[in-house]
């Protein structure tokens, strides 16, 4: 491999400076980033050094969600394969545009983004709405306040929220009966004919139930990769054990949730579905495993981690039983995204006091 | 002369317990490390300033004769312990040099005065001499004795003798505690506890009795309990052991473990508490010292690393370290030397520094051999990693791959929160990295950096790769010098001299 890395070195050299082609030089370099390990040393101490880097974990988030990709082209055929592809590609011209123009190496955190944003879409979402979204995401969500590590709100809901404002029809009432049995969605491309609607939506309608079996096995309608239970706790326990996710957060929003909708059970019984229902329909697993445990926008310390997921599961309590969409898990976590900053701030002046002024 | 500092900062945090990684076990050379002698090569620098001490006017000019243990520099007025000649021979320079903070093993670069000697190998043979009866000593005595022989700590604020060589009273001290834990990978006991045993013994209690009224913690790892058996002969020494996880080693941790939470929550020094902390070469010195009346014209170098063999070298004082490596087995040109331990030292700028007793080990990392073709998709058998991202968490009796290498790219924090979770004294070295970089001082200050042990654990962990080690000793430079607990040098008319922070009617670093 060496003629390969000798080769991306000099045409780095060889871009560096140049006009025009100086843009050229961070995309070679982060393409012999992404290829070879780095040699540098370490100048400073400590001389000793982890081997976890910002790739490794991204990549470990990417293998936690793989188990629902499958599933999700098993359940609705190569189509999710394609909204995937087109996720990555759209979103990745954005991502590379942007920090060519910032003038800085390419991140990682898109690795999560690209797969995580078309998997909370519905199946049958044309894939041009997929690009769009991604795009918006990645900019408006990431891009706008410095890339990966200075973003606000998690990019995938933000361009999930986007589309759900500007094409509201394609986002909440076409969804498909995921196929089952045999060969299912392998032999398929996708599927466009049978529409009904998510667990979540037929409560809200009709209150009725879908049975337990179902929606924890994944066959009922749903956003692409949300709807298998079982896939998604097994992902999100590899990153829980890996330590990539910390496990507080889907703990105590899980946690919230199943409180509350107990609570509510007895004071809106029409609105308020029951605790395990909740648990396991919808994007709630998702969110709570995928979502909310991005470590850039939730908070990092841990009294506030507890705290995030307490809000988060009042919020989407309440979002699914009293607002007009079924669902509530995207718009609570963004909304509570814009605290964690300040749930950090209060366990910090818990623990330290105010912030006192002035020293001389 | 005592200064008794307690700063009322923030709020006090109570550590409630102290954790820890083990990355002694990375260091899988199990040979047991050997006490070798050197002699000294064709001169000597020997530093005017080695452990705590400002940096001495000299007593000798060049052309001098001077005989091994000959005091060579001093200053009873101000705070330094003397300096002896390690050689005899002939003074062939007294010029400005590079050498190190005692603490942080920073360089001073060009601050320091050093003294060129050349050996003159005639006079190498030390007289024999009459052992001294100490139990017969007042304990001012040993004091006197200890400090006239140059015996002192490497950091921290020195050994109060009663003469000028720390700014507290031997009447302050009321905790003594012994370090003979190392939980560093690479860095080895200077002591062997098996040959040296009765002196180590002697030592310890030589110092309970210079210091009459404090009690003496003899702090172990297990590789020592091992060697030590039963020590208990004095109701004033206490033999605490430690597990050999990093930061075990770090005297201010073992300070928070043996004596209680919340020492250095509100910064200053350990002594501003009544502990003096001590190396575990520091009662062979004592017993030199104070029985055969030595002055302490060696020092002892352990060195280590992942490729080279463990040897512990006695050697003259002044003794460049590059001298010492040009017989080291395995030493290689391109690897890197590290002043202290791998994980808390600093990288040795050029091998003319000279190996003084404030520098305890040395440690030879090699750099990441070649550049591995997509690992971050490889299981990782070999790659140790704080998180459990790599196979090798399964496997834990692997051999590791260990190099300086840096194993990632430079990227802005992604608050993963590890640096916390990892951090001994539970402070947030990630929001002190984002509010340093905006210069939010008062926002710092809040965060307590001053609780940093300086371990480097949260740097090591770090997946961004940030230079968090940096940032947290910065914030510590940058504080009010009332909770600031490196001491700071600067620079006087000739010399350099240790700044301590002022009295209780300094109100800087309070609220207004
Ligand atoms: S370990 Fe590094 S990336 Fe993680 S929170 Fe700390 S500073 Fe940020
Ligand atoms: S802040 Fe970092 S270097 Fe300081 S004590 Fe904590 S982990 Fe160690």
């Amino acid at each position: 491999m060496n003629w390969l890395k000798e080769s991306l070195n000099d045409l780095s050299d060889f871009t560096a400076g140049r006009p025009y082609l100086g843009y050229a030089t961070e995309v070679v370099d982060t393409i012999e980033a992404i290829i070879f390990a780095p040699t540098e040393r370490s100048q400073e101490r400590p001389f000793l050094r982890d081997f976890i880097d910002v790739k490794r974990y991204m990549a470990l988030v990417v293998i936690g969600i793989v188990p629902a990709t499958l599933a999700s082209i098993y359940f609705y055929g190569w189509r999710a394969l394609a909204m995937i592809l087109v996720s990555y590609v759209a979103g990745g011209i954005a991502e590379v545009g942007f920090t060519l123009a910032r003038k800085e190496e390419i991140t990682e955190g898109f690795l999560v983004t690209g797969i995580l944003f078309p998997l909370i879409l519905p199946p049958t979402t044309p894939l041009w709405i997929v690009a769009v979204g991604i795009i918006v995401g990645v900019i408006l969500g990431k891009e706008v306040f410095g890339g990966t590590g200075y973003n606000i709100f998690n990019p995938a809901l933000v361009g999930r929220v986007f589309l759900t404002v500007t094409f509201p029809v394609a986002m909440s009432s076409n969804w498909v009966e995921p196929l089952t049995g045999g060969w299912a969605g392998l032999t398929k491309y996708g599927i466009d004919t049978v529409t009904s609607a998510t667990p979540l939506g037929q409560f809200a309608n009709e209150g009725t139930l879908v049975g337990l079996k179902e929606v924890f096995l994944g066959t009922i309608p749903g956003s692409l990769g949300e709807s298998s239970a079982l896939l998604l706790i097994i992902g999100g326990l590899f990153l829980i054990v890996t330590k990539i996710a910390d496990w507080r957060i889907p703990l105590s929003y899980l946690g919230s949730v199943m409180a509350f909708s107990y609570l509510g059970t007895f004071l809106w019984p029409n609105q308020v579905a029951p605790p395990v229902f909740q648990l396991l329909a919808g994007g709630l697993l998702f969110g709570a495993l995928f979502m909310a445990t991005d470590p850039v926008t939730a908070p990092t310390t841990k009294g506030a981690k507890w705290v995030y997921g307490l809000f988060l599961g009042v919020m989407t309590v309440s979002i699914r039983a009293f607002s007009g969409y079924p669902e509530g898990v995207m718009f609570s976590i963004l909304l509570i995204n814009m605290f964690s900053p300040l749930m950090d701030d209060m366990v910090m002046t818990h623990r330290y006091g105010p912030v006192q002024k002035p020293y001389k | 002369m005592a200064r008794f500092l307690k700063y009322k900062n923030t709020k006090m945090v109570n550590i409630v317990q102290i954790s820890g990684l083990n990355l002694q076990k990375l260091d899988r050379s199990k040979t047991k490390t050997k006490l070798e002698k050197r002699p000294p090569g064709d001169f000597v620098v020997i530093p005017l300033k080695d452990g705590f001490g400002s940096s001495l006017i000299p007593e000798v000019e060049a052309g001098d004769r001077v005989k091994i243990g000959q005091i060579i520099a001093r200053d009873d007025g101000g705070v330094s312990t003397p300096v002896h000649s390690s050689v005899s021979g002939t003074v062939l320079d007294v010029s400005f040099m590079k050498y190190v903070h005692e603490e942080t093993l920073g360089e001073l670069p060009d601050e320091i005065i050093g003294v060129k000697v050349e050996v003159d190998r005639s006079f190498w043979e030390v007289e024999e001499v009459e052992e001294v009866n100490w139990e017969k000593l007042a304990p001012s005595e040993i004091r006197s004795s200890l400090y006239r022989n140059g015996v002192t700590s490497f950091g921290q604020t020195g050994i109060p003798s009663g003469h000028w060589s720390s700014f507290y009273d031997p009447s302050d001290v009321s905790d003594i505690i012994v370090n003979a834990v190392k939980s560093e990978p690479f860095t080895h006991h200077r002591v062997d506890f098996e040959g040296e045993l009765e002196e180590f013994k002697h030592g310890l209690e030589i110092i309970a009795r210079g210091y009459s009224e404090a009690k003496i913690h003899l702090a172990v790892d297990p590789e020592v309990q091992e060697a030590l058996g039963d020590l208990s002969s004095s109701q004033r020494i206490s033999v605490r052991s430690f597990q050999s996880e990093h930061p075990n080693g770090i005297d201010k941790v073992l300070a928070r473990k043996i004596l209680g939470g919340d020492q250095l929550d509100d910064g200053g020094f350990l002594m501003d508490y009544g502990i003096l902390a001590l190396d575990e070469v520091v009662p062979i010195h004592a017993y030199g010292a104070v029985v055969l009346d030595h002055p302490v014209s060696t020092t002892r170098v352990s060195l280590g690393g992942p490729e080279i063999s463990n040897v512990v070298v006695e050697v003259p004082v002044g003794l460049s370290a590059g001298e010492l490596l040009d017989g080291a087995q395995g030493y290689k040109e391109e690897d890197q030397v590290i002043l202290g331990g791998p994980l808390t030292g600093r990288v040795m700028s050029s091998p003319e520094i000279p190996l003084g007793k404030s520098i305890p080990s040395l440690v030879l990392m090699k750099g990441p051999e070649r550049s591995e073709v997509l690992a971050w998709l490889k299981p990782g058998s070999k790659k140790e990693s704080f998180s459990r991202a790599f196979i090798s968490s399964l496997l834990p009796n692997l051999d590791r791959e260990l190099d300086s290498g840096i194993h990632g790219e430079l990227r802005p924090c992604i608050s993963c929160g590890y640096c916390t979770e990892v951090c001994p004294v539970d402070i947030l070295p990630y929001q002190i990295y984002h509010t340093g970089s905006h210069d939010l001082v008062d926002e710092v200050n809040r965060l307590q950096p001053q609780r940093c042990v300086d371990c480097g654990l949260c740097a090591y962990v770090c997946p961004s790769k940030l230079p968090l080690s940096r940032v947290l000793e910065d914030a510590k430079w940058n504080q009010s010098p009332r909770v600031k607990n490196y001491v700071v040098y600067e620079k006087g008319e000739d010399k350099i001299e240790p700044s301590l922070p002022e009295g209780p009617n300094d109100n800087r670093g309070e609220a207004s």
